[in-house]
């Protein structure tokens, strides 16, 4: 493979013209960089590469991070690069599920792993090594790393009741899963569904720091034992490591339904749980088995029948024996003196509760009804041989021992029967069977390495909590009833107010003084019926019907972002002013400008102002940098410095639907005001351009270029107004989102996370933004067909058509096909330029046909480019290509080298080409040796296929800041 | 003793200052920043030489006052239509800079246009015998 290194970072060759810096720490994605060797020269020259691996690691990039063949060094993004970043939700959970924690109030739960549960309020101080259990549809339920964490100040906040009196408090805009996908608070209703993720786990506490086990508990075994265990880490062993979690784990089920023989650990369960179980054993560091499968015959007192028995194992000795420490029992369990192991005494209940829970999703019978609207209690049980039954009982006792300090009540231990025949004692207890205890066990403890279980247990919790919710509305009605009827109310009255119940169980209440809570009514369904009726998903969640959405006031809200498919975020830094490009096409021919462009330069050096202070063509008040920014070119239009043809040949007709102009700043307004129509200075100029060559004649011809045309090239952006706005942003998201800035490599990556409020806001911005600059490119046309109108004799203003616009510094929500799917990504071209092929919905009608125009100015003596979006482009750059020439050099540096009076006289004696500018120095930093070689950029995107040349031109004049 | 360099950064300009202390060395850079707009203006005594501005800033931590400040001064020279020169500055507890600037009309000047102030590469740190700060600007 041929590989290239610059400064320590290596870059690959996939094919000709492309290059990829391989995924390595925390980047997101490989970088791509589209070059031929001679740009890569220039591009590994500056810090461009590092910054295209720095953009790498923004949380949702999609497929690569992408360097056009014009990159250079930006600040965040290098200047040509691309980046797409998935604009979906995804999901995570407290009570109701399915929110990607976006703007939750601080009391929100969020279950984590290992049944653990916390105040989201309460992640800060460790979020980012925390993982978050998101329900990911048939994927079942995902552990997701937390990788960012923010809080932000008081907003309205809306509490979603569900009937089974499950609460959330959210803000309007916050995504709650349903049986149709993710749908926003604002746009749920009393009556729908929203899926409920049942069991919420126990509160997070810190276990204690002690070694449970260390190098000398294995003091007499092979020493071989304790090296197999030090390379796995695993000793010493302490509460507080994660192996410890998933250790417990297997001892619980172990004691339940694995056996040893030999050196080789053994677990007996359905095919799925397997699956989990060999999940943790790899996890640990051990080599599991695949799941054996036999079918096995059994005779239980005289009845025989086959079942398919599913089975894994380990046959580390070290695992063994480091089982047995932790208390998992030797076989056979039932001659066996084990207890529930001493040290559970000494850990959180969530630890505890995973020893009971995998016991349990061995052991313990799953829920079902006992009659119609009621359900057994769960119950174990449990055999020794009469010899060691006393540890059996003690064993049994420790169990329900645990559970009432979780606070989970039980019945007391039965000493059910005797198996005379085998000289065993059978013990056995229940789970309480009352509602609320039976609710708190599901919801809280539960089965694990049990699914089957686990999907009854979530089933069982909503039925018992939609009966106890309807119980206390009768109870209350009852009880309101009486104290009606004590005062001295009419019994039909008291039955007319209460609809929701019969007139019977008025009666009843008033008359027969009712002991006890109610029953629920004869149509609330049996459980069986419910449980046919509602589906419990692979991720464990339930639908269930919104009873009610209360605005609730304001309160501080949280946000948490996972790795999973949340973790969509809107970068910001990497898009400034929206910068961009429009070509104007003349009847003029270059025989016309010949000979007068010294005059013409002047006329329109005059006629648009430039340079920092030149003021606007446009004095305006407030009113008109609204209405550009809310409107774009529909504003201009109406104003009378554009018409409908402008329109139907701008990217989106001029106007970006989703700008927000109440969400830039005044500070940014401010800086409009004096600005519009304008140029700047930099790099930004006016360019009158000839038409040199024209490499694809029909598509020249349906954009109505010929050689020899004169045509004129706009290079500018939204100015001012624009490079506030990013600072706004770049600042808020610091202070709102600074933990996820904290783990970027770079500050100006500064990125909001999709979905949260400030990144809406700055969506919105961005695109009033967008707008503004069209409004800037339309006016100083307006000025410029006036200007030409009033030099050539026969040149109407209407004869200088605007070919086309396009924003080459933006993000916009476009979809992608990402490996066969589609998908809604945030595109952000920082200095790249959109570049859609023919067909898509987006390329003005005018032009769908052959392909969106694309333009790549050049400097000053090197020409410009027209192009089409290539046939790969949608492939290889998410329908992108490159901006321009590229910088090459520094602008002191070129100040060194170059006078701007020397740069001028040269151009126009040997060139033609005349130039003037406000500033010689910015001649000097601009000068032609200051770029990339243009000719080659379009090479390579020619090559490539993202965008093809149509056209190439000459500068004849041009004005610049 | 404040004063600053002018540093190259391919497509923008890069300005290193040094102070004896945070607020000399903020306004060292703003002296820069007016450097890498206009090399030569009127001074104090001419008749264009503007009059002096106070403003204030107050953030959450040193790179944040100096990005405020530098974002605070770019935003008066369009809206005030004056090149911020001779800057002074303090910074008091908790990052409140409190600072002054001569601003020359901008039609007295040629001057190009510094677009904003970015966090690229930015520093700002202690050094023997006072502070340093580097900045990138979007030219």
């Amino acid at each position: 493979m041929t590989t290239r290194e610059f400064d320590g970072i290596t870059l690959e060759r996939v094919r000709e013209h492309v290059w990829e810096i391989p995924q390595e720490g925390d980047m997101e994605v490989p970088g791509r960089v589209l070059a031929s060797e001679a740009l890569l020269e220039d591009i590994g020259d500056d810090d461009s590469l590092q910054q295209l691996k720095n953009a790498a690691h923004l949380p949702g990039m999609t497929k690569h991070a992408l360097a056009m063949p014009d990159a250079h060094q930006g600040y965040g993004f290098p200047v040509g690069g691309v980046g797409a970043i998935d604009a979906e939700d995804g999901c995570i959970s407290p009570g109701a599920v399915g929110f990607d924690i976006n703007c939750l109030t601080g009391s929100s739960e969020v279950s984590l792993s290992y049944g653990r549960k916390r105040k989201i309020k309460n992640l800060w101080r460790d979020f980012d090594e925390q993982d978050a259990v998101v329900a990911a549809g048939d994927d079942g339920e995902v552990l997701s790393q937390v990788r960012l964490f923010t809080q932000s100040a008081p907003e309205t906040v809306y509490e979603l009741t569900t009937e089974t009196g499950d609460t959330i408090e959210a803000t309007a805009d916050h995504p709650v899963g349903t049986p149709n996908g993710m749908v926003e608070v604002d746009d749920l209703g009393e009556g729908e569904e929203v899926l409920a993720h049942p069991f919420e786990g126990l509160p997070d506490e810190q276990p204690p720091e002690f070694d449970l086990l260390t190098e000398d508990d294995f003091e007499d075994e092979d020493p071989q034992i304790v090296e197999a265990l030090n390379d796995r880490e695993l000793l010493p062993l302490r509460p507080t490591d994660d192996a410890f979690s998933r250790l417990l784990k297997l001892v619980g089920f172990h004691t339940g339904d694995g056996t040893f023989r030999g050196d080789q650990t053994w677990f007996y369960g359905d095919e799925e749980d397997l699956q989990t179980i060999r999940e943790d054993i790899a996890a640990l560091g051990f080599s599991p088995s695949p799941v054996y499968e036999r079918d096995r015959d059994h005779e239980i007192r005289g009845n025989s029948f086959e079942h398919t028995e599913y089975s894994v194992k380990s046959g580390a000795r070290s695992l063994r024996e480091l089982l047995l420490r932790l208390g998992a029992p030797d076989s056979p369990k039932v001659d066996s003196e084990f207890t529930a192991p001493d040290y559970l005494d000494r850990l959180p209940d969530w630890q505890r509760a995973l020893y009971l829970s995998t016991f349990f999703g061995a052991e313990m019978s799953a829920p079902a009804a006992m009659t119609a609207k009621n359900l057994y209690c769960p119950s174990v049980s449990h055999n020794r041989r009469s010899d060691v039954s006393e540890v059996g009982e003690e064993f049994m006792q420790d169990l329900m021992r645990h559970l009432n300090e979780i606070g989970i009540a039980t019945n007391s231990l039965e000493h059910v029967e005797d198996y005379e025949e085998h000289d065993t004692k059978r013990f056995r207890f229940g789970i309480k069977n009352d509602s609320e205890t039976l609710i708190e066990f599901f919801t809280t403890v539960g089965y694990r390495y049990n699914e089957e279980k686990r999907r009854k247990a979530a089933l069982a919790a909503q039925y018992l909590k939609l009966k106890e919710r309807t119980i206390d509305e009768r109870a209350r009605i009852a009880e309101k009833a009486q104290a009606l009827a004590d005062g001295g109310v009419a019994t039909r009255e008291i039955k007319d107010r209460f609809d929701a119940v019969n007139d019977r169980f008025i009666e009843r209440s008033i008359y027969e003084q009712r002991k006890g809570r109610p029953r629920p009514p004869m149509s609330f369904p049996d459980y069986e019926e419910f449980r046919e009726n509602t589906a419990v998903g692979d991720d464990l969640t339930v639908p269930v019907e919104i009873e009610s959405i209360d605005r609730i006031g304001k309160k501080p809200v949280y946000d948490i972002g996972v790795s999973h498919d949340a973790h969509n975020f809107v970068a910001n830094g990497v898009v400034v002013s929206n910068c961009g490009v429009r070509m104007l096409r003349t009847p003029l021919t270059y025989d016309d400008v010949r000979g007068r462009e010294e005059e013409l330069v002047d006329a329109l050096f005059d006629a648009i102002p430039s340079g920092l202070g030149g003021g606007g063509i446009v004095q305006t008040g407030r009113d008109a940098v609204e209405g550009a920014l809310e409107r774009g070119v529909e504003w201009a239009v109406e104003q009378g410095y554009a018409t409908e043809d402008d329109l139907a040949h701008c990217e989106d007709e001029g106007r970006r639907p989703d700008a927000k102009p109440e969400y830039v700043s005044k500070k940014a307004k401010d800086r409009g005001m004096n600005q519009m129509g304008s140029l700047g200075s930099g790099n930004h100029f006016l360019e009158v351009q000839r038409v040199t060559d024209t490499y694809d004649d029909g598509v020249a011809d349906a954009y109505g270029l010929e050689e020899d045309q004169i045509v004129v090239l706009i290079h500018c952006g939204s100015r001012g107004l624009g490079h506030q706005l990013c600072s706004d942003y770049v600042r808020r998201i610091e202070q709102e989102h600074g933990d996820l800035l904290d783990q970027l490599p770079d500050k100006d990556l500064a990125a909001a996370p999709a979905g949260s409020e400030l990144a809406e806001e700055y969506y919105g911005a961005m695109c009033a933004a967008v707008n503004f600059a069209w409004v800037n490119r339309q006016l100083i046309t307006h000025r410029t067909r006036e200007t030409l109108a009033e030099a050539f004799d026969g040149v109407e203003t209407g004869d200088v058509e605007l070919l086309y616009d396009v924003a080459h510094n933006i993000a916009k929500r476009e979809t992608h096909e990402v490996e066969g799917e589609n998908r809604e990504l945030f595109v952000h071209r920082k200095g790249a330029t959109r570049a859609f092929p023919p067909g898509r919905e987006e390329v003005p009608e005018t032009y769908r046909d052959v392909g969106q125009p694309v333009i790549i100015p050049g400097s000053m003596g090197a020409g410009s480019y027209v192009l089409k979006g290539g046939e790969r482009s949608l492939q290889e750059t998410f329908g992108s290509t490159a901006h321009g020439a590229g910088r090459l050099m520094s602008r002191t540096q070129a100040k060194q080298e170059f006078w701007g009076g020397d740069v001028q006289d040269d151009l126009a004696e040997q060139e033609h080409i005349y130039v003037k500018a406000n500033s010689g120095a910015t001649v000097a930093e601009e000068a032609p040796g200051v770029y990339k070689d243009v000719d080659e950029v379009v090479r390579v995107s020619d090559a490539l296929d993202i965008g093809d040349r149509v056209a190439r031109t000459f500068p004849v004049c041009n004005i610049k800041g | 003793m404040a004063g600053f360099t002018l540093r190259e950064h391919t497509a923008d300009v890069a300005v290193e200052a040094q102070g004896g202390d945070l607020g000399a060395t903020f306004a060292a850079v703003a002296d820069g920043l007016a450097a890498a707009m206009c090399d030569d203006w009127p001074a104090a005594t001419d008749p264009d030489g503007g009059d002096r501005h106070d403003l204030r800033v107050e953030s959450e931590s040193p790179e944040a006052a100096l990005y405020d400040y530098l974002d605070q001064l770019i935003y008066e020279r369009d809206v005030k239509g004056v090149l911020p020169v001779d800057n002074e500055a303090t910074v008091a507890d908790e990052w409140v800079v409190d600072a002054s600037y001569r601003g020359v009309p901008l039609s007295a000047v040629t001057a190009r246009e510094v677009k904003a102030v970015t966090y690229s590469e930015m520093r700002v740190e202690r050094v023997d015998g006072g502070w340093e700060a580097y900045v990138v600007f979007d030219v």
